[in-house]
């Protein structure tokens, strides 16, 4: 796992007893590669991208992009760091069905992506417009305006961080990393997957096993999206009445400007006191919505289960409770892919973990790690977490990385948690976990030498706002 | 004078103003029309929103920022500017496109919240025998039906305020202030916080859920408690307006009406309302819930109570039943008014039981002790077996009264020195003469902060038919701290506590207690339920369940509040089910 400060880029690397047909004894797989915070300033992301071109000897066979978040993907919008991936020649590109719905149906050659899920992915594209816009006036009027009358810098720059994420490096369509992702996949192959999917990853790398545990379409399980999020409608009236309430001022009134039109047209008096009060109180409201998409896109997150000879990878990208549920408790079987009681069969297995989103409190379910790995205590268990503190949440109760679920991990992995947060800040820093795969053999650790376990921090203030 | 020539001019003292609600969502409707409820509200002088003088309509869309002026307010006598209410609705057929639309829906949309948060404070008055404070001191609580596009509505201590959102979807636009579940179940959370503040301060997990079951269990009984709903909930009749008697048994009950109206209300919002009431009805008796670490969580915690409840329901309503369901069917409105009549009645008497609830440190356990116990003292015959119904649903859940470790009253006498009875009943200050005196008594610490936070009259009709006077007070108490000085006391009294795993000993924490005191028409205290500040086994639990949950505030200190942004408490209550015991 790479230093990316907040984000998340990971490469699994298989090596042979011999030689495959190409003459190569390994093979090499890209899990993300982004960043919204650099784990120090000055911070070179193409650093990062030479150091995946040694670790992988100049030859990327499948590159995965868990999903549309800048966290995930900004490395591949670069200039510089996706032209020295360029030279990777990566030969499958591997994504979410969200982001091609029409080729995933063609893919699998089953029809799971129907009508509903289609809609979703229209709302995501309506959302993505929203975020972009309040992100952009953030922006704008921060500029400009020193302080924020009535609301908190630990909120506002919450609303920042979480529009920020949803939106890409170069705007909110992400265009230039999906550029060259579609430039990959034409002159090497690609596939979009969703729950129960068959992948075609182990055509690239032999002699392995995949699993896709999610994320399900919106046909095979409604719940994966938000409550309302799956409407088209639902964004676009925000998108509305968010450019409705700029044009009143009434974000002025919850902090950009003195007094707004708004609050004059209200008549003086209580009326007033308590529109002023619900205007301060629209950034909560607007982080919650903005909350709701970013929830939306993690839960478009591919989860893959890897199993190499007596090994098994879990490698969720940023997917949440919505999207293990199918998973872990609704899939009958019926619409593709394992039921839920076969899945968590194949779930207590897992010796490696990539922690979910960041270490955030609804990444990693409870039944997940206190249920099904917590009931097999004696396997072995290591996990890796890519990880910054103070970047989201401005409370106790938001914060990543969540104190609560540090404690339990560290508690299952016998102090095995491994974070980048507590690894050097350098573009060539890398956790490396390696293991044989036959035998038995736990997972070892085998470097940087004495990285410290991820400790609880009760600060909780943002670093930079 | 001849007695014909007599003549009374006054209007006669009207008590209730009539209004017409939603009955319980625009979903639910009967010949293809939303099904309307007329219900009464006390008579107030209404102002233009409507406005009352507990109640204010406010309508400002905080989303588009926009205000739109209050409706002028038709009264029927133009000598009383304002009194009584005319409803522009009571003769009007309504349609779903006209809750919908902004003309008339607009104002049917404020009549709703006004009506039904008029509706449901009355009750609460009714119940208790007083006036009721809201939690934030002043004496207006300000609804605001269209307050935001969001799908959420909650109740705001710092504003003063219950906001109800709105969303559009698919099918169209969909309004939280006119679901009349969401409006009392609000309600009910901005009521009970004037009733207990201290609910919301960081406590045992059922204190929370609490919080959440209690709303739910207002608002279902507040709905179930209209016979329309009832009606439409039971079935069809036939031509004579009977039904077969198969459709009155439990089976038949838990199936169809409880059932469908759990699954009806919050249907509008899918996964965020609703659902800890659909999962309350299928929720298997049982004490498994304790054990399931989903469960340390307040909204799935919640479903417990609410399941207790719920199932009584259904038995009371039966036992109203068994006289007349011989034969082959059932007048099916009879039968509907005996539910509402069930459901009105369990509604009174768990209102009734919060002011014989601890004001601290509460636990389901305390609802069931407090049930009974108030029920006993305004209705000692319990001609329907109503508490044996109760203490069994409950019971089945695991849910006992627990023996507060208090007072004998018969063997410990509190001494009354200088206690003047009048003041008792009124003065706080008086009271703590009295909490003082008898502090080794009560097992009061003096050593902490003590505080007596109100006394209260409340004046309801004895067995006899005569009225009787009570005076009910909350002391609480607060004993901050660090983990390790904690720890040392408790050790020091012969308890010693183990702190959470890797909890610091500099950790500041606060501790509480408290307790309820209930004083007879003469002044003698009868009842004290207590939570005693040094009860180590109940710390032990509050401070595992603080940390496990990581409930702290922005200073990493437990137990002196949940650290949520202002306004914002109640705001994230309802989150998506689906992630109820999964979250960390």
């Amino acid at each position: 796992m790479y230093q990316m400060g907040f984000g998340d880029a990971f490469m699994l690397t298989f090596e042979y007893p011999e030689p495959l047909d190409d003459g190569r004894a390994e093979r090499h797989m890209l899990v993300d590669f982004g960043s919204t915070r650099y784990a120090k300033r000055g911070f070179d992301i193409s650093g990062v991208a030479e150091q995946i071109a040694t670790d992988s000897n100049g030859e990327l066979d499948v590159v995965v992009v868990t999903h549309r978040h800048k966290d995930h993907m900004s490395g591949f919008s670069s200039k510089k760091s996706g032209a020295v991936l360029d030279k990777l020649h990566p030969k499958l590109v591997v994504q979410s069905w969200t982001e091609d719905p029409q080729a995933a149906t063609d893919a699998t050659g089953v029809t799971r992506v129907g009508e509903q899920s289609l809609r979703f992915t229209n709302a995501l594209v309506s959302a993505q417009a929203l975020a972009d816009s309040v992100h952009h006036d953030l922006l704008e009027q921060k500029k400009r305006a020193r302080s924020f009358r009535g609301i908190s810098n630990e909120l506002l720059g919450a609303v920042e961080q979480q529009t920020m994420a949803v939106i890409g490096e170069d705007g909110l369509t992400n265009a230039k990393a999906y550029k060259r992702l579609a430039k990959w996949s034409k002159d090497g192959d690609c596939e979009f997957l969703c729950y129960g999917a068959k992948s075609k990853i182990p055509d690239y790398i032999p002699g392995i096993t995949v699993d896709v545990l999610g994320p399900p379409t919106v046909d095979q399980h409604s719940e994966v999206t938000g409550a309302r999020s799956k409407d088209k409608e639902y964004w676009m009236l925000h998108g509305q009445l968010y450019a409705q309430s700029k044009q009143t001022g009434a974000l002025g009134a919850a902090g950009f400007k003195r007094v707004s039109k708004s609050e004059l047209a209200v008549p003086a008096g209580p009326v007033r006191w308590l529109a002023s009060k619900m205007q301060r109180q629209q950034i909560n409201n607007l982080l919650r919505i903005v909350r709701e998409l970013d929830d939306s896109l993690n839960n478009t997150s591919l989860i893959l289960s890897i199993r190499a000879g007596d090994k098994h990878m879990l490698l969720p990208g940023d997917a949440q409770i919505e999207n293990w549920n199918y998973s872990l408790h609704a899939s009958d079987g019926s619409r593709g892919g394992l039921s839920a009681e076969e899945a968590r069969e194949l779930l207590k297995t897992v010796d490696f973990y990539k922690v979910s989103h960041h270490g955030s409190r609804n990444g990693t379910p409870r039944t997940l790690l206190q249920k099904l790995w917590g009931d097999n205590d004696d396997r072995d268990l290591v996990a890796l977490m890519g990880t910054k503190k103070k970047v989201h949440g401005g409370s106790e109760q938001t914060a990543v990385p969540r104190e609560t679920l540090i404690e339990a991990l560290l508690d299952r992995t016998h102090n095995r948690l491994y974070s980048t947060a507590s690894m050097p800040a350098n573009e060539d820093a890398v956790i490396e976990i390696a293991a044989k795969l036959s035998g038995g053999h736990p997972f070892e650790y085998v470097g940087p030498d004495d990285i410290p376990i991820p400790e609880a921090d009760p600060t909780t203030e943002l670093a930079n706002h | 004078m001849a007695a014909s020539d007599y003549k009374d001019t006054r209007e006669p003292d009207k008590v209730f103003s009539e209004m017409k609600i939603v009955a319980q969502d625009p979903s639910v409707t009967v010949d293809g029309r939303p099904l309307m409820a007329t219900v009464r509200v006390p008579i107030d002088r209404l102002d233009r929103g409507p406005r009352g003088h507990r109640l204010r309509v406010i309508d400002y869309d905080s989303s588009s920022s926009t205000f739109a002026e209050p409706a002028d307010i038709d009264c029927p006598d133009e000598r009383f500017p304002g009194w009584g209410y005319r409803d522009p609705f009571s003769r009007r057929k309504l349609s779903e496109a006209d809750l919908l639309r902004d003309d008339p829906g607009r104002r049917i949309r404020c009549q709703n919240v006004y009506a039904i948060a008029a509706r449901t404070l009355a009750e609460f008055e009714i119940a208790l025998g007083r006036r009721l404070p809201w939690g934030f001191g002043t004496h207006e609580l300000y609804l605001v039906p269209h307050a935001f596009a969001e799908a959420n509505a909650y109740y705001s201590r710092d504003d003063k305020a219950l906001f109800f959102g709105y969303i559009d979807s698919a099918d169209g636009r969909v309004y939280t202030s006119l679901s009349h579940d969401i409006v009392a179940h609000e309600t009910a959370h901005a009521i009970l916080d004037g009733l207990r503040p201290d609910f919301m301060k960081p406590g045992l997990p059922d204190q929370r859920g609490f919080h959440e079951a209690f709303a739910d269990i207002v608002a279902l009984l507040s709905v179930f408690s209209i016979k329309e709903v009832v009606e439409e909930l039971i079935g069809t009749a036939d031509k004579n307006g009977r039904i077969p008697t198969s459709l009155v048994s439990k089976e038949a009950f838990e199936s169809n009406p409880l059932f469908k109206l759990a699954s009806q209300l919050g249907n509008l919002f899918s996964d965020e309302r609703g659902n800890g009431l659909r999962r309350s009805v299928v929720l298997e008796p049982g004490s498994a819930w304790r054990k399931d670490p989903a469960f340390e969580l307040p909204h799935r915690r919640g479903e417990v109570l609410v399941a207790a409840v719920m199932r009584a329901l259904l038995d009371i309503w039966l036992e109203r039943l068994t006289p007349l369901a011989r034969g082959r069917d059932i007048d099916r409105e009879r039968a509907a008014e005996e539910g509402a009549k069930a459901a009105k009645h369990l509604l009174t008497m768990s209102i009734r039981a919060i002011d014989y609830t601890p004001p601290a440190e509460f636990e389901f356990e305390d609802f069931i002790a407090a049930l009974l116990r108030s029920d006993r003292e305004v209705a000692p015959h319990d001609t329907y077996g109503y508490r044996d119904i109760l203490a069994t649903s409950f019971a089945e859940f695991g849910i006992r009264p627990p023996a507060y470790d208090t007072l004998d009253l018969a063997i410990d006498k509190p001494i009354y020195p200088g206690v003047n009875f009048e003041a008792l009943r009124s003065m706080t200050d008086e009271m703590y003469r009295f909490v003082w005196a008898n502090a080794r008594l009560l097992k009061v610490d003096t050593d902490n902060y003590l505080n007596v936070n109100d006394v209260r009259p409340s004046i309801r009709i004895g067995p006899d038919g005569l009225l009787v006077s009570e005076a009910v007070a909350t002391y609480s108490q607060v004993m901050e701290a660090t983990a390790g000085e904690v720890q040392a006391l408790s050790d020091a009294q012969g308890r010693r506590i183990a702190l959470p795993r890797g909890m610091d000993l500099d950790t500041p924490i606060s501790i509480r207690g408290g307790g309820t005191l209930i004083f007879d028409q003469f002044g003698n205290l009868k009842y004290h339920c207590s939570k005693p500040l040094f009860d180590w086994r109940r710390q032990k639990k509050r401070l595992d369940h603080l940390y496990t949950c990581g409930e702290k505030d922005q200073y990493g200190r437990y137990g002196f509040s949940s650290g949520d942004s202002a306004g914002q408490a109640f705001a994230g209550l309802h989150v998506p089910a689906t992630r109820a015991g999964e979250n960390w």
